[in-house]
């Protein structure tokens, strides 16, 4: 059953088994195992369902509907923005598509610092390969690749370095090029069209527009959610409240630690909140005068260099770099300069290529409760911002062996490399807040999973330790930083979670 | 889309939060004329044509309270504190266009902090919102959305709808 905050009657009353708040990767796996296994559930989104036929691609009206704070949220200091969906189906919605499975030693290392025997390679096998198979994982063949993604291929391959086509979650893909605006057609298989419909399919209930404000405990217990319904326009209409024998928080690595220490929850760990993990990353493009690469049109995601990967292949600086097709509105804020400088640039915006660095952080930021919003603290350390110039470094390296007249940082001063001669410039640059322009993707790690609260925020089982039935199951759980893209980690992790509530409750 | 952005104002000294405006849910004309100048600063000729005027407090609408009050400041902190840092200069709006420009560099490329972040705030959430406008499409030879220009098929749901 599909209800909306919309339109239910308010105060909006009910109860069930398991309440699920998030119905991203993380939270509709919880809700499909829980259904599946008989289990009443309500699965609970601050964000609406969106359909195909809503995803209009126009890049400043869907950024409005499918991100958190329309897009803008940043790091406390401004210096990193956070892109993350609110929206049913959470940011599977508005993501890449990139599966990478969590690759071995980074699991290894996960076991053996963590104390988390259920995630070997071996055991997390099959849930992969089921999980796979619900979201129609495939490799994508590199006679796809768009001109942007097959100019870093070429690069890479004369500089001798390790890459690949990604594997991805689609079915069918007319390569469009809007996969960060929503699928128009259905062949992304985000979790919405997967793991949503599967969840209703075996009986869980929907209820969307409805943000969950507080969890009520008492006495090692969590006995409800409470919330606030939204009405079209995303203004508070009413309240509702859920009582549940079992409450899961799958709202991600921002919002899940923000609502439980806003709720008061009891965390004898003190990692809550802590570990924030964010893949920070900066983008870096190349030059082809006269030629029409338009990194925006077709597969937009489609070839990483893992050359300079730490978790592939044990290389310190431990970045992958990825193609990305880059919107107007993006790269406008990439591109120095005022009035007919900018202009002049982007009027070559068909000229350039594109890629996104995905670094492997080595020092967490942390979340926190600020005033009526999460608080989101993180700067990017010293040690960081060196293997993020090493990682520029590679990039530019790439673009021009792939032919480019120059490379494009995303400095805020104007950075033109145009030869592996002028990589130097990366030395006098700055790479402090506001001097480069960083994104993060992929938020981790505040809820981390262990052995014991001296390691863990939550059990290996994802509970809260304070209480018996309060769990986490979404990004939050990553003991570390994965590394690479995380869809399918924060699939297969929620899926050892629900063996753990349907074991333990 | 934009970068940067409300949390910026959250970085102003204690010292200097004396000059700044009130909290609000909403841009007033001020606030939209000085959006306006920085757009002509930062897009260059033909920003007056472009709809920020209406996009971005649409943008605004689609923020939590707490997040509206922050970036509903932007503007008028950054004014402000303009004249509060140094108070000699005019309101923002009033300046020549070359010394706007002067201005705005002052802010994006300053050693302190706090400056340069509100500076790089104003120009990204300004210059996202000037590119998302399909009137600039033409101009970078963007073709913009598929729909409409090419008719293809929906690909029925592999799980049917959440109903």
């Amino acid at each position: 059953m599909r209800l909306s905050g919309n339109t239910v009657a308010t105060p909006f009353l009910k109860t069930a088994q398991v309440v699920v708040v998030g119905t991203g990767p993380g939270g509709s796996t919880i809700a499909k195992r829980m259904a599946e296994a008989g289990r009443d559930v309500v699965m609970i989104d601050a964000g609406s369902y969106i359909s195909a036929a809503e995803f209009s691609q126009r890049e400043g009206e869907m950024m409005r509907k499918l991100y958190h704070e329309a897009g803008l949220r940043t790091t406390d200091d401004g210096s990193m923005a956070m892109l993350h969906g609110r929206v049913v189906g959470g940011s599977s919605v508005v993501n890449y598509l990139d599966c990478f499975r969590t690759p071995d030693r980074l699991l290894y290392d996960w076991v053996a610092r963590f104390g988390l025997p259920e995630l070997t390679p071996e055991k997390m096998r099959p849930r992969f390969e089921k999980i796979e198979d619900i979201l129609h994982v495939r490799k994508l063949p590199v006679e796809n690749l768009n001109l942007n993604n097959d100019k870093l291929r070429r690069g890479t391959e004369a500089l001798g370095w390790a890459g690949d086509t990604f594997h991805r979650n689609a079915k069918d893909c007319y390569g469009s090029g809007f996969c960060d605006l929503g699928c128009s057609y259905n062949a992304k298989q985000s979790a919405a069209i997967t793991f949503v419909p599967l969840a209703t399919t075996s009986g869980a209930t929907l209820l969307t527009d409805a943000r969950v404000d507080r969890v009520i405990t008492e006495a090692g217990r969590a006995i409800a959610v409470e919330g606030t319904l939204l009405d079209h326009a995303r203004q508070p209409r009413g309240s509702f409240r859920i009582d549940a024998d079992v409450i899961v928080v799958s709202g991600g690595a921002i919002h899940t630690p923000y609502l439980l220490l806003s709720s008061g929850v009891d965390d004898p760990s003190g990692h809550l909140g802590q570990n924030f993990w964010t893949h920070p990353g900066s983008p870096v493009c190349g030059w082809y005068p006269g030629e029409r690469v338009a990194n925006y049109e077709g597969i937009k995601q489609g070839y990483y260099i893992s050359e300079f990967s730490d978790v592939l292949h044990g290389h310190p600086t431990g970045v992958l770099i990825e193609g990305i097709g880059a919107p107007p509105g993006i790269t406008a804020t990439i591109f120095p300069g005022l009035g007919w400088e900018r202009q002049d640039m982007l009027r070559r915006y068909n000229e350039f290529s594109a890629a996104g660095l995905l670094l492997r952080d080595k020092v967490p930021g942390s979340i926190g409760v600020g005033k009526g919003r999460p608080s989101v603290r993180w700067s990017l350390a010293k040690e960081d911002a060196w293997r993020l110039k090493e990682a520029t470094a590679h990039c530019a390296e790439a673009w021009l062996a792939a032919g480019a007249s120059a490379v494009v940082t995303g400095h805020s001063r104007l950075t033109m490399i145009r030869s592996t001669k002028d990589l130097r410039k990366l030395d006098d640059v700055g790479w402090g807040p506001g001097e480069v322009a960083l994104f993060c993707f992929h938020q981790m790690g505040t809820a981390r999973m262990g052995h014991s609260p001296a390691v863990g925020a939550v059990s290996p089982t994802g509970r809260m330790w304070a209480y018996q039935n309060l769990y986490v199951a979404d990004g939050s759980l990553f003991p570390t930083a994965s590394g690479v893209n995380p869809q399918l980690t924060i699939y297969a992790l929620s899926d050892v979670v629900a063996d753990g509530i349907l074991a333990e409750t | 889309m934009a970068l940067g952005a409300a949390s910026a104002v959250l970085l102003v000294p204690t010292s200097l939060q004396a000059a700044l405006p009130p909290p609000k849910a909403r841009f007033g004309d001020a606030d939209l004329d000085v959006i306006g100048a920085l757009a002509r600063v930062l897009y260059g000729p033909g920003a007056d044509a472009l709809s920020l005027r209406t996009s971005l407090p649409e943008t605004l609408g689609f923020m939590d309270d707490s997040q509206q009050a922050l970036l509903a400041s932007l503007p008028s902190t950054f004014d402000l504190l303009s004249r509060a840092l140094v108070p000699t200069v005019h309101p923002f709006v009033t300046l020549s266009e070359a010394d706007q420009g002067a201005a705005l560099e002052d802010w994006l490329q300053s050693r302190v902090g706090f400056r340069r972040q509100i500076g790089q705030a104003l120009r990204q959430l300004v210059l996202s919102h000037c590119y998302t406008d399909e009137a600039v499409y033409t101009d970078i030879a963007y073709p913009g959305p598929w729909l409409g220009r090419h008719l293809l098929p929906v690909h029925p749901l592999r799980f049917g709808e959440p109903t």
